[in-house]
């Protein structure tokens, strides 16, 4: 079962995450061409995603929503508080499964969430990385008006080289 | 007449019945505090709240002697959410919350609904207040205390932050004395 509409877009929902989307994330995240631009190296099975569901979504700080299209499962996207309360600061992370690439999906779910995130939340900046060669992740946040902040050299290894980590922010003045 | 088919009704009147809140409710009111009417306008922060986590809340209402869970059934459909809680408190000052789904807006169902649960609270509890607060901006909220016989107490500023401004909470109260009279 989907779990309930919590924000929506024109051509996409943010949904609150259930256990009847474990699956869906475990495939999403060992997907060879979601997995080489974010953090996880290893295999997640069923055992670790059910893991993340427990200790990351139903408990701490963050914020996790799964974005849909009508009842069709496309991606997760997260709202991560950064550092002390007191700096109001917060990191986006997103993922689209390949199957729904090149929509858009990823730019309007940003938007709904860097919208919640100052005009509901309250944050003062919020930020997102992106490996350099990434240029799907790179549009969306130029797109949205992200200023590219700076880039970290040679700051991840993935796909048999070092890669420069591109730091993109906005804040709470220029949404 | 039609019968109700619920099978734990606590309190009735006319359409409208008060019965406990079960874990079974979880997905109804999850459903409904992530709509954004209705999460604009709680006392609580606009996170998102899945089934599990709403299941959880709701096991620990049930062991939690200092509040009263009711759903709202409005001739037979699940329709909102209203509790009293701070029942174990000294001095007899209580609280009450309700939400009811935007789908069933504008029936007078909270109206009926926070009367019942006030003389419950009064006549069952034997408290000596009830408060309550709406949000700037939801002058329906307002309404169904007055006509509960509630009255404006004090604004708390700056209460929750909502759409990129702070809102204001107002809150109201009934006394035992104003109940009977």
């Amino acid at each position: 079962m989907l779990g309930s509409i919590f924000l929506n877009g024109e051509k996409i929902n943010l949904r609150t995450i259930e256990e009847d989307d474990v699956e869906f994330l475990r495939n999403g995240v060992n997907h060879p061409d979601v997995r080489i631009y974010m953090s996880n190296r290893r295999p997640q099975n069923l055992l670790n995603e059910e893991k993340f569901f427990e200790e990351q979504v139903c408990n701490g700080d963050s914020v996790h929503l799964l974005i849909t299209k009508e009842e069709k499962r496309l991606g997760i996207i997260s709202l991560m508080p950064q550092g002390e309360n007191a700096e109001k600061l917060a990191e986006i992370g997103i993922w689209i499964h390949p199957n729904h690439h090149g929509y858009g999906f990823g730019t309007e779910a940003s938007q709904l969430i860097t919208d919640y995130a100052f005009n509901q939340l309250n944050y003062h900046k919020v930020y997102a990385r992106a490996y350099q060669g990434n240029k799907a992740s790179q549009n969306v946040w130029e797109k949205l008006g992200f200023e590219k902040e700076g880039i970290l050299k040679d700051h991840t290894f993935t796909q048999g080289e070092y890669k420069n980590v591109v730091y993109y922010g906005i804040l709470e003045g220029e949404w | 007449m039609v019968m109700s088919k619920t099978k734990n009704k606590f309190m009735e009147r006319g359409d409208i019945i008060l019965r406990p809140l079960e874990t079974e409710d979880a997905e109804f009111i999850a459903k409904t505090i992530n709509h954004k009417e209705v999460r604009d306008y709680l006392g609580r922060a606009p996170k998102p709240i899945n089934y599990k986590q709403q299941e959880e809340y709701i096991q620990e209402l049930s062991e939690d002697e200092d509040r009263a869970h009711f759903i709202i059934e409005h001739k037979g459909v699940d329709v909102g959410h209203i509790f009293v809680e701070n029942l174990e408190n000294d001095y007899g000052r209580s609280h009450v919350g309700y939400f009811v789904h935007p789908q069933h807006h504008g029936k007078g169902i909270a109206s009926k609904s926070l009367k019942m649960l006030v003389r419950y609270t009064f006549e069952t509890l034997n408290r000596h207040k009830i408060r309550g607060g709406y949000l700037e901006g939801n002058p329906a909220s307002r309404r169904v205390m007055e006509k509960a016989g509630f009255k404006e107490e004090g604004t708390e500023r700056h209460y929750k932050y909502v759409d990129g401004e702070w809102k204001n909470v107002i809150w109201m109260s009934i006394l035992e004395g104003e109940y009977y009279d």
